[in-house]
């Protein structure tokens, strides 16, 4: 059997291991154990495999815990409250003000807290309730909400960017640099959506009122905390102030300091982040194991150079191939989490991206975006579980519907990434290239 | 046994939430060192790698205990409850043996950062130190996961609470 044969059957293997609800580290690592024995023998595989755990901790992952810190916290203390205050008071006065406010708000705090899931848990508890009394229809409220949370993981900081960067041996500034852009674009595509159904159906969000510009200026002030730990986290690297870890630590002490000084955080709360910062880390740090052993066996299959040899035999278009690596991603995106997708298909696909002529970068960008429509989309769309979990009186199929609109935004950034791969590269070609 | 293999995971859990709170400490003392006193702390990094060994894998043990790992749970809605116990069973059995090959071969490494001294460049730190982080973390986890599987196999044949 050829090594790119045992590649094939390992990923037929790993598919399979996950649907029968194998925890993906493991379904990883044991793919990857034995498909590296197969190929390379049992004493060099284990050799690979033993040694895997104490090479995972490189200075460059300590950004892992310090960002879901920093992101924990700022969940805890209130600042999503305050923040979608001061996003509503941006909005007031407009029809759809309220999802339009959330998409604001998800937009910032998704850049701290650098999770979609906890930034929809969080608006779904906020917003949903709030948009609810003022009559809004539950599709727009949900589907606002599950579409905002999306944004957590584009805007940095972004913990998906980072394991992408990990994974693909990538620059994390760079990586945030390049998620800027099209992060904020795909938020004012949402607000454009949320205007755009709600002037074709505009019973489904009723006028709002407008709020005198002083009231505005006063609730918009209220997001100078977020606005501080965005500055160091983000504003840190790209004036070259700190390392990633060093502007993760930072902003996690920061976000510690202001949350005790708002008086809505108690010890209580401070110990309950540092035990869901431990437990996410340690449940990231399990899936990377098995996903390094697996990149290993993936690595030894010449996998990656035999998908190259077949686009070059078939002579397909560099764009012809992306946007059959995107479909299959938005495919994998409805069964697969986006960490598991993300480490698994990296050592596959970037060899041929970067084969074909594309930036890293920008396919990490690309690569996330599509990523993040996975997480709406049925029958996985953690996102919509999580409203849903929150929300029990509302059917599924209601969140779904109201997802739509929104999935149309997702497609017209991932043809403006493909038409103009500078929305992506400009910034980290101005800040760190040229 | 069960009560003595928590205790344990919340033992080192507790000492990973030291580890964390030191990285945060050492990474603000070395960033305010460094630019108010041009004074940085000589061999930070190798500093955080160790802490980082603590934080990332001490926590692994309570983390399966709250099971936090990531599984498909998408065949659940398809098939009956006694299915998913068994698949849940077997899931488990998987993530032991795991675990458990991976804690064999950890060993051998280990004993080789004793065997020939090995250390870290700056702070001539033993390499032993992280990697015994790393181990410990690696073989509590191997008996937690021994809970679960005694709690799933529990909820396989008796039908007991699901978790």
């Amino acid at each position: 059997m050829t090594p790119q044969l045992i590649g094939a059957y390992g990923m037929v293997a790993l598919i399979l291991l996950t649907f029968l609800r194998v925890p993906l580290g493991a379904a990883m690592g044991l793919v990857g154990l034995v498909g590296y024995a197969l190929i390379d023998g049992w004493d060099k595989a284990f050799i690979v495999f033993g040694t895997t755990p104490y090479s995972l901790t490189a200075y460059s992952f300590s950004v892992l815990p310090l960002f879901i810190l920093m992101g924990a916290v700022a969940s805890r203390s209130g600042m999503s409250q305050e923040l979608f205050v001061a996003a509503n008071a941006l909005f007031a006065g407009r029809r759809g003000a309220l999802p339009m406010a959330t998409i604001g708000a998800c937009a910032g705090f998704g850049a701290i807290s650098g999770s979609s899931l906890a930034t929809a848990a969080t608006f779904t508890q906020i917003a949903v309730p709030e948009m609810r009394r003022y009559g809004y229809d539950e599709r727009l409220a949900t589907g606002s909400v599950a579409a905002g949370g999306t944004l957590g993981i584009l805007i940095p900081p972004s913990v998906i960017m980072v394991i992408y960067a990990l994974a693909a041996e990538e620059s994390v500034p760079e990586l945030f640099a390049a998620g800027m852009i099209p992060g904020l674009l795909l938020a004012s595509l949402f607000v454009v959506t949320i205007w755009v159904v709600v002037k074709l159906r505009p019973e489904w969000a009723p006028p709002s009122e407008k709020m005198p510009w002083n009231e505005r200026i006063r609730a918009a002030t209220a997001m100078w905390k977020l606005a501080l730990l965005f500055g160091l986290a983000v504003g840190g690297i790209y004036t070259g102030w700190f390392s990633p870890t060093e502007a993760a630590g930072v902003a996690s002490f920061a976000a510690i300091i202001i949350a005790f000084a708002s008086g809505k955080f108690s010890l209580n709360d401070f110990f309950a982040c540092l035990g869901e910062t431990l437990r996410t880390t340690a449940m990231l740090m399990f899936i990377i194991v098995g996903a390094w052993v697996f990149a290993y066996f993936v690595v030894q299959t010449r996998l990656p150079v035999g998908l190259v040899d077949v686009v070059r035999y078939l002579d397909l278009p560099p764009t012809g191939v992306i946007l059959l690596i995107l479909v299959f991603y938005i495919i994998l995106g409805c069964v697969l989490e986006s960490v598991a997708i993300i480490l698994v298909t990296v050592p596959v696909f970037l060899p041929l991206v970067v084969a074909l002529g594309y930036d890293p970068v920008w396919y990490g960008v690309l690569m996330v975006v599509v990523v993040e429509v996975g997480l709406i989309t049925p029958p996985v769309g953690l996102n919509i579980f999580v409203i849903r979990a929150q929300l029990p009186d509302i059917e599924l199929g209601t969140v779904f519907r109201g997802i739509v609109p929104f999935l149309a935004a997702d497609a017209v950034l991932i043809f403006l990434l493909l038409v103009f791969p500078e929305l992506a590269l400009w910034l980290p070609e101005v800040l760190f290239r040229s | 046994m069960t009560f003595v293999i928590s205790a344990a995971a919340r033992a080192l859990s507790r000492i990973a939430a030291v580890f964390l709170l030191g990285m945060v400490a050492l990474n603000v003392a070395d960033v305010a060192l460094r630019s108010g006193f041009n004074a940085p702390i000589f061999g930070t990094y190798e500093i955080i790698e160790l802490f980082l060994a603590a934080v990332a894998f001490l926590a692994i043990p309570e983390a399966f205990l709250h099971d936090k790992h990531i599984a498909i749970e998408l065949i659940d809605q398809v098939v009956p409850p006694w299915v998913v116990d068994m698949l849940r069973v077997f899931g488990t059995l998987c993530v032991l043996a795991f675990l458990g090959l991976l804690t064999w071969h950890m060993v051998q490494p280990a004993l080789d950062y004793i065997e020939f001294s090995e250390v870290t460049m700056d702070l001539s730190i033993p390499l032993i130190w992280k990697a015994g982080l790393i181990l410990a973390g690696v073989a509590v986890s191997c008996l937690a996961v021994c809970v679960i599987l005694a709690r799933d196999v529990s909820t396989l044949l008796k039908g007991g609470p699901r978790p």
